[in-house]
């Protein structure tokens, strides 16, 4: 039998179910898209889009956010400033498509139906890729018709379309991969959003790391950004340089993913990922059979996810440390934040307190698990089995700071290794500031075992709360906002000193007090509480 | 000597009045049924005596410990099957097992191969996999290859076919010899009465009644369609509750100590077929204590 066949029938009858849900998408993004260049057109007129492009220009923090500027325009602009936020709604509709059609329709049953009868193995995936490619070209038009509209070049705005919609065509591939490995809905777009953290970090950093020119108000980037389909569309420079040749890696790759997903297909049975296929074990491992070792088999998917991806980014980082210097001197804002010293301690400064972010939400994602065992009532099977709540609480804690200690270890390696013989600081300054970084991050994971002690329903809110409070406070982000030093101080993160020189102690004492105050009354509460089973 | 303890045990949420001055006593040896209707109490009443809910007042007793304060250690002599159970999706069944029983101590592998085989089950799938009759019966596997001394089973053959009922039965009586403890949960009392010696029922987080299964006969009363071949429109007994006639068909109720006359009366009519029904907790309430069909979920 073919193994496409029914997909037109298919990709009718989708269409039709999901189009509340698409036009809703089309809608919002064509009114995005001209709010977005009416916005911009109206500081045409003055020297303000100058100022602008020289202040995002110039922030680090917000360097890393936008698209490089490509030069001083208002289509250059509309790239620069909007297009990360264009194509992270583009990324968003792309997941939900893919997924809609193939996993969602797996989970309600209806795709067994469908590929029982009259419709091809392949055809559920290549009608989910067809509706999604349809809507990326939807994307293409309406950015074409926002910006001709307001008297942008025709071509270079249709290339402007183009690149956008070649972020959505990546994904689909991405999708494509990612409804087939993964077992569950909720899984696939985890993977799909983790690729995109993934990739967009990497162009981040490259941009980061590019020079800004004030007399071409072009940002060069560091060429790491070549490894990420978001520094393919970014290079484009739309608007004046317009190097449409980057068009290939995107199709290069799609074709790749899109072929791997439609192999994958034959792997596994319909309605199950690819991984359980394979029969478990009969009886446990030693290792299983503790507390520990069960917390330990629970995370381990996460922990591997995020010990590979933080200890990338440390090596990524020591490996462009040479250009870091020039990098940096063109980088004004820096010296506010990070005070004034030489480079190198800037260098290990920023880095240091960037891949600190990744490792504070490993952390308390690895903590909240527990609440997790609580909501999900397997947390009674261990409870009632002759195990303690402090024990069971002590345990996590235990092991989710072990594994937080572990990756911090290898980050710091990584970032050594990486820039072993580029840059000029020894393993045990990198492994100090590290060290130091790691504090404010068992200050928020106590902040969170107080809350499941205390608030258990609200302990997922709190967590996040209190983790985007001291991200967005800390040294990365909180200069973005001009909110003075001593609104900055309240996440801890910006009582780190740098550089290391200016150590005080005090900051640390009253850190580790908190932590020891706050875990302890976490404890209490937890030890006391009714447990919130349902 | 009693094993449970629980005297006037109070316990809300929130609004909701879940138990009010509860009274419960299992004697070392026997099987207790605990009987009552969806939301009755009967969960949360167990998981006070696990430790797992604080009770509000009243006082509670489980090996002669206050169950909150002293979880772990009366832990290690409970088995422990939940009415409703969650395993962790990743893990296969024989995992799990081996889990929980390492956990509690006193776990015997050989004994869990043998549950597997009376089971009929697949230890080696991953437990997201699983349905309800099968996660129960990981929990019952887990449970019974322990050597713990009480095993306090929350509706645990909900989801179990009958013929796996079987096999649960006759784990039960073969724990019973033992001279093991069971608290016994289930919202059919015809279910339990086979097993259990004696019987609590809690209605709206009270006990109603306690008793021997003899002592709680007046409960049991049976529905029953009978077909005969005479004409019996002109039937009638003192011993019947709702009949209902037609031609050569009735319906009615009737006291199970009485269910031997009124077949007596019938025979006359020539009996062809005759099915008898226990009747749902529900209809006992509804006729005892006037509730509505459908409990008490207030
Ligand atoms: N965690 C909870 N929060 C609020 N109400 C609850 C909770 N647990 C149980 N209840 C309520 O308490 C009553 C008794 O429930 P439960 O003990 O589960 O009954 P049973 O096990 O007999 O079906 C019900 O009305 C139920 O809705
Ligand atoms: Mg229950």
């Amino acid at each position: 039998m073919n193994k496409f066949k029914g997909t037109l029938i298919l990709t009718k009858s989708n269409l039709k179910r999901d189009a509340f849900r698409l036009s809703i998408w089309i809608i919002s993004l064509t009114l995005i898209s001209f709010a977005l260049i009416a916005a911009y057109s109206t500081m045409m007129s003055d020297d303000t889009l100058k100022e602008m492009i020289i202040m995002r220009a110039t922030n680090p923090a917000i360097r890393m956010l936008d698209s490089p500027s490509p030069g001083y325009s208002l289509g250059g602009f509309y790239t620069s400033r909007g297009s990360v936020l264009i194509t992270i709604l583009i990324i968003a509709m792309t997941i939900q498509t893919i997924i809609k059609h193939t996993r969602d329709n797996e989970e309600s049953g209806v795709s067994e139906l469908i590929s029982s009868t009259m419709v091809g193995r392949y055809a559920p995936l290549l009608s989910a890729v067809i509706i999604s490619v349809l809507t990326n070209i939807f994307v293409v038009i309406i950015t074409t018709v926002a910006l001709y509209s307001h008297d942008l070049d025709l071509l270079y705005s249709f290339y402007t379309g183009i690149s956008f919609g070649l972020m959505g065509l990546f994904m689909t591939g991405v999708m494509a991969i990612a409804v087939q490995i993964s077992q569950t809905t909720s899984g696939a777009s985890k993977f799909g959003w983790l690729t995109t953290l993934f990739f967009f970090t990497i162009s981040a950093i490259g941009n980061l790391l590019g020079k800004f020119d004030p007399n071409t108000f072009k940002v060069e980037s560091h060429n790491i950004t070549f490894l990420s389909p978001f520094g393919w569309y970014q290079q484009m420079y739309v608007f004046h340089e317009n190097n449409m040749y980057l068009i290939i890696p995107f199709i290069i790759s799609f074709i790749v993913l899109l072929i791997i997903g439609f192999k994958l297909i034959n792997k596994r049975d319909i309605g199950s990922g690819l991984i359980p296929a394979k029969k478990g074990r009969k009886d446990a491992k030693k290792s299983l059979l503790s507390p520990l070792g069960l917390f330990r088999n629970l995370g381990k998917k996460s922990y591997t996810t995020w010990f590979i991806t933080i200890v990338l980014f440390g090596l990524l980082f020591g490996f462009v440390s040479d250009e870091f210097e020039e990098g940096l001197s063109s980088i004004e804002g820096l010296e506010y934040i990070f005070g004034s010293v030489n480079s190198t301690e800037y260098f290990l400064a920023l880095i240091i307190s960037i891949v600190i972010i990744p490792l504070l939400i490993f952390y308390v994602q690895s903590l909240l698990r527990i609440r997790k065992e609580e909501v999900d009532n397997t947390i009674e099977n261990i409870l009632a089995s002759g195990v303690t709540r402090r024990k069971l609480l002590i345990t996590k804690i235990v092991e989710s700071t072990l594994n937080l200690y572990i990756i911090l270890l290898f980050l710091v390696i990584g970032i050594y290794v990486g820039g072993l013989t580029k840059v000029d600081i020894g393993i045990s300054v990198i492994l100090q500031s590290a060290f130091m970084n790691s504090i404010p991050i068992l200050l928020v994971g106590s902040i969170v075992i107080l809350a499941f002690g205390i608030l258990p329903k609200y302990v997922t809110l709190i967590t996040y709360g209190v983790t985007i409070i001291s991200v967005g406070l800390g040294p990365v982000f909180g200069p973005m906002f001009n909110l003075g030093e001593n609104i900055l101080k309240i996440s801890p993160f910006t009582h780190i000193p740098t550089p290391l020189d200016d150590f005080n102690i005090m900051p640390f004492i009253i850190m580790s007090i908190l932590i020891v105050v706050m875990t302890f009354f976490g404890f209490k509460g937890f030890e006391n509480r009714n447990l919130d089973l349902n | 000597m009693n094993i449970i303890e629980m005297k006037n045990v109070d316990k809300n949420f929130g609004e909701v009045k879940a138990l009010r001055k509860l009274n419960l006593e299992v004697k070392k040896g026997e099987i207790m049924g605990f009987i009552g209707p969806n939301g009755a109490g009967k969960s949360t009443a167990i998981r006070i005596l696990l430790g797992l809910l604080r009770s509000d007042s009243g006082s509670s007793s489980v090996f002669d410990l206050e169950p909150f304060n002293n979880a772990a250690e009366v832990h290690k002599k409970v088995a422990y099957v939940p009415g409703d159970v969650s395993l962790w999706p990743n893990l296969t069944g024989g995992e799990f097992i081996d889990l929980i029983g390492s956990l509690r101590g006193g776990f015997n592998r050989n004994k869990k191969e043998s549950l597997i085989k009376l089971f009929d089950f697949d230890p080696t799938k991953k437990c997201r996999t699983y349905s309800k009759g099968n996660r129960q019966k990981v929990a019952l596997i887990a449970a019974f290859a322990s050597d713990a001394e009480l095993f306090i089973l929350d509706e645990p053959t909900s989801g179990l076919d009958p013929l796996m009922e079987l096999n649960f039965q006759k784990c039960l009586k073969d724990l019973k010899k033992e001279g093991k403890t069971i608290l016994l949960s289930s919202h059919i009392l015809a279910e339990v009465e086979k097993l259990c010696d004696r019987v609590s029922i809690i209605r709206q987080g009270e006990i109603v009644e306690v008793g021997t299964i003899d002592e709680l006969r007046h409960l049991t009363r049976l529905t029953i369609e009978v077909d005969v071949e005479k004409d019996l429109s002109n039937f009638s007994s003192k011993n019947v509750y709702d009949l209902v006639l037609e031609k050569k068909k009735a319906y009615f109720g009737v006291e199970n100590k009485n269910l031997n006359d009124v077949l007596k009366e019938l025979s006359k009519y020539k009996i062809k077929s005759l099915i008898s029904t226990p009747p749902t907790l529900e209809e006992l309430f509804m006729h005892h204590y006037g509730d509505d069909v459908g409990g008490n979920n207030e």
